[in-house]
C-alpha cells in the first residue's frame, strides 16, 4: 500500500503554485512582446500604404492627394461664393441707401474728367504721373486723381493746356489727415517714396492687416489697406504701412476730380486773419492827449513814442 | 478573526509597498508568512509588479515572491517540527 504523506503533498501543491506563478509571470512579460510583434507584422502594410499614399511621388498617391485637394477647394469656394453673395446683396443695398441719401443732400454734382496716363515713373520721377487732360479741359492744381470710383492716388500739382502732372500720396514729404477703419482713429499719413506711405497710430490702438484707410478730405477717399503693421512695444507709437491696390505701372485711366484740394496752410491762415484784424480794428484819426500836469514832461514822451510806433 | 488579520496583512503589505515603506513591509511579509500560506503573496506582487509597470522590464517583486513563497514552505514543516522538540 502506498503511503502519501501529509509533508511530501504540501510540498507538491507548493511547487506546482510556484510552477504556475512563474509561468504566469513569463507569460507577464513575453505577451507584451508578442503582442508588439503582431501587430506589427499586421499594422506594417497599413502604415506603409498609408504613407504611400500621403507622401509618395507616384502617380496614383499623386492623383488622390490632388482630388482630396480639389474636394477641399471646391468646398472652400462654395463657402466663400455664398459668402460673397450675401456681401454682394449687403453692398447692394448699401450703394442703394447711399444714393438715396446723396439724392437727399443733393450731393450728386461731382463730375469727373477721364483721362489717361501717358507717363509714369521710369520716365518720370517715382511717385509722379502725366495725364493727358490739363487746363483746358478744366483740370485744377489740387484736383485728386482716383482709379476707379473710390481710390484716390494723388493731386495734381501742375497743369498744362494739354497735359498735367500728378503726385501720388506715396511721394515723399506729402501728409494729409487720414481715417484708419476698423480701429477708427484719425492719423497722418505721410509718404514715404516708392510707392509706399504709412500712418503712426498710439500703441493700443488694435490697427490690424487690411483696415481700409480714407482720406477724409478727398470724397469718396478710400486709399488703400494696410499692409503690414510694426509694432514694437519699447516705441510709443505703431506704424501701419499702406500700399494701393492698384500697381502704379498698370494705371492706363484715371479720372481727375474737378474741385481742388488744396488748402491753405495753418500759418497763412493765421497771417491772413492777423491781417484782417489789423486792418478792421485799427481806428483811423486816434490822437492821445494828455491828462495830468504832474508828469507832463514824461507823458509827452510817452506820446510821442506811441505816435512813432503807429 | 483570522481572516480579519489576514485581510489587514495583506492591506498594510500592499500599501507599504505602494508608499515605499519597507520596514513596514519587510514586518508584515514575516507576519503573514508565519501565520498563513504564501502563495497569497505571489498574485500580490504580480499586481504591484503590473501597476509600477515592471512587465516591460523585469518583474523583480513577483519573482521574489516565488522564490519567497518556495522558500517559506519548504522551511514550515523544519520549523514545525522544532516547534514540536
Amino acid at each position: 500500500m502506498r503511503i502519501v504523506s501529509r509533508r511530501t503533498s504540501n510540498r507538491k501543491r507548493t511547487l506546482r503554485i510556484a510552477f504556475f506563478a512563474v509561468l504566469f509571470i513569463l507569460l507577464g512579460i513575453l505577451l507584451p512582446q508578442a503582442l508588439s510583434y503582431v501587430a506589427v507584422g499586421v499594422m506594417y502594410p497599413v502604415h506603409g500604404i498609408n504613407v504611400w499614399l500621403k507622401e509618395s511621388g507616384d502617380f496614383i498617391p499623386t492623383l488622390v492627394r490632388d482630388k482630396q485637394a480639389l474636394d477641399t477647394r471646391i468646398k472652400e469656394l462654395e463657402n466663400a461664393l455664398i459668402v460673397s453673395e450675401r456681401s454682394s446683396l449687403t453692398q447692394q443695398r448699401l450703394i442703394e441707401e447711399n444714393n438715396r441719401l446723396r439724392q437727399l443732400f443733393n450731393a450728386d454734382g461731382i463730375e469727373r474728367i477721364a483721362a489717361t496716363v501717358i507717363a509714369r515713373p521710369n520716365e518720370l520721377p517715382y511717385d509722379l504721373l502725366q495725364i493727358d487732360r490739363g487746363t483746358d479741359q478744366g483740370v485744377l492744381v489740387g484736383a485728386p486723381v482716383f482709379v476707379g470710383t473710390d481710390l484716390v492716388i494723388g493731386l495734381v500739382v501742375h497743369t498744362g493746356p494739354t497735359f498735367a502732372f500728378v503726385q501720388l500720396v506715396t511721394s515723399p514729404g506729402f501728409e494729409a489727415t487720414a481715417f484708419v477703419a476698423g480701429p477708427n482713429i484719425t492719423a497722418t499719413i505721410e509718404g514715404l517714396g516708392g510707392g509706399q506711405s504709412r500712418v503712426r497710430v498710439p500703441q493700443g490702438i488694435p490697427m490690424r492687416v487690411g483696415n481700409l484707410v480714407h482720406l477724409p478730405s478727398v470724397e469718396p477717399g478710400v486709399f488703400g489697406r494696410i499692409v503690414y503693421v510694426e509694432n514694437q512695444p519699447t516705441q510709443p507709437e505703431q506704424y501701419g504701412y499702406i500700399a494701393t491696390d492698384v500697381p502704379i505701372s498698370g494705371l492706363h485711366y484715371v479720372a481727375v476730380g474737378n474741385q481742388s484740394q488744396v488748402t491753405k496752410s495753418v500759418e497763412v491762415i493765421n497771417q491772413r486773419v492777423l491781417e484782417q484784424m489789423q486792418q478792421a480794428l485799427l481806428v483811423d484819426r486816434l490822437q492821445l492827449s494828455t491828462t495830468t500836469t504832474t508828469t507832463s514832461t514824461s507823458s509827452e514822451s510817452i506820446v510821442d513814442q506811441v505816435n512813432s510806433e503807429i | 478573526m483570522n481572516y480579519l488579520r489576514a485581510i489587514i496583512l495583506y492591506v498594510v503589505i500592499l500599501f507599504s509597498l505602494l508608499q515605499s515603506w519597507l520596514l513596514v513591509t519587510t514586518l508584515a511579509v514575516l507576519v503573514f508568512s508565519l501565520f498563513y500560506h504564501t502563495a497569497f503573496l505571489i498574485p500580490l506582487a504580480i499586481l504591484i509588479d503590473g501597476y509600477f509597470g515592471h512587465f516591460y522590464t523585469m518583474p523583480v517583486l513577483s519573482v521574489c515572491a516565488v522564490v519567497w513563497s518556495v522558500g517559506v514552505e519548504s522551511m514550515k514543516p523544519a520549523l514545525a517540527n522544532l516547534r514540536n522538540i
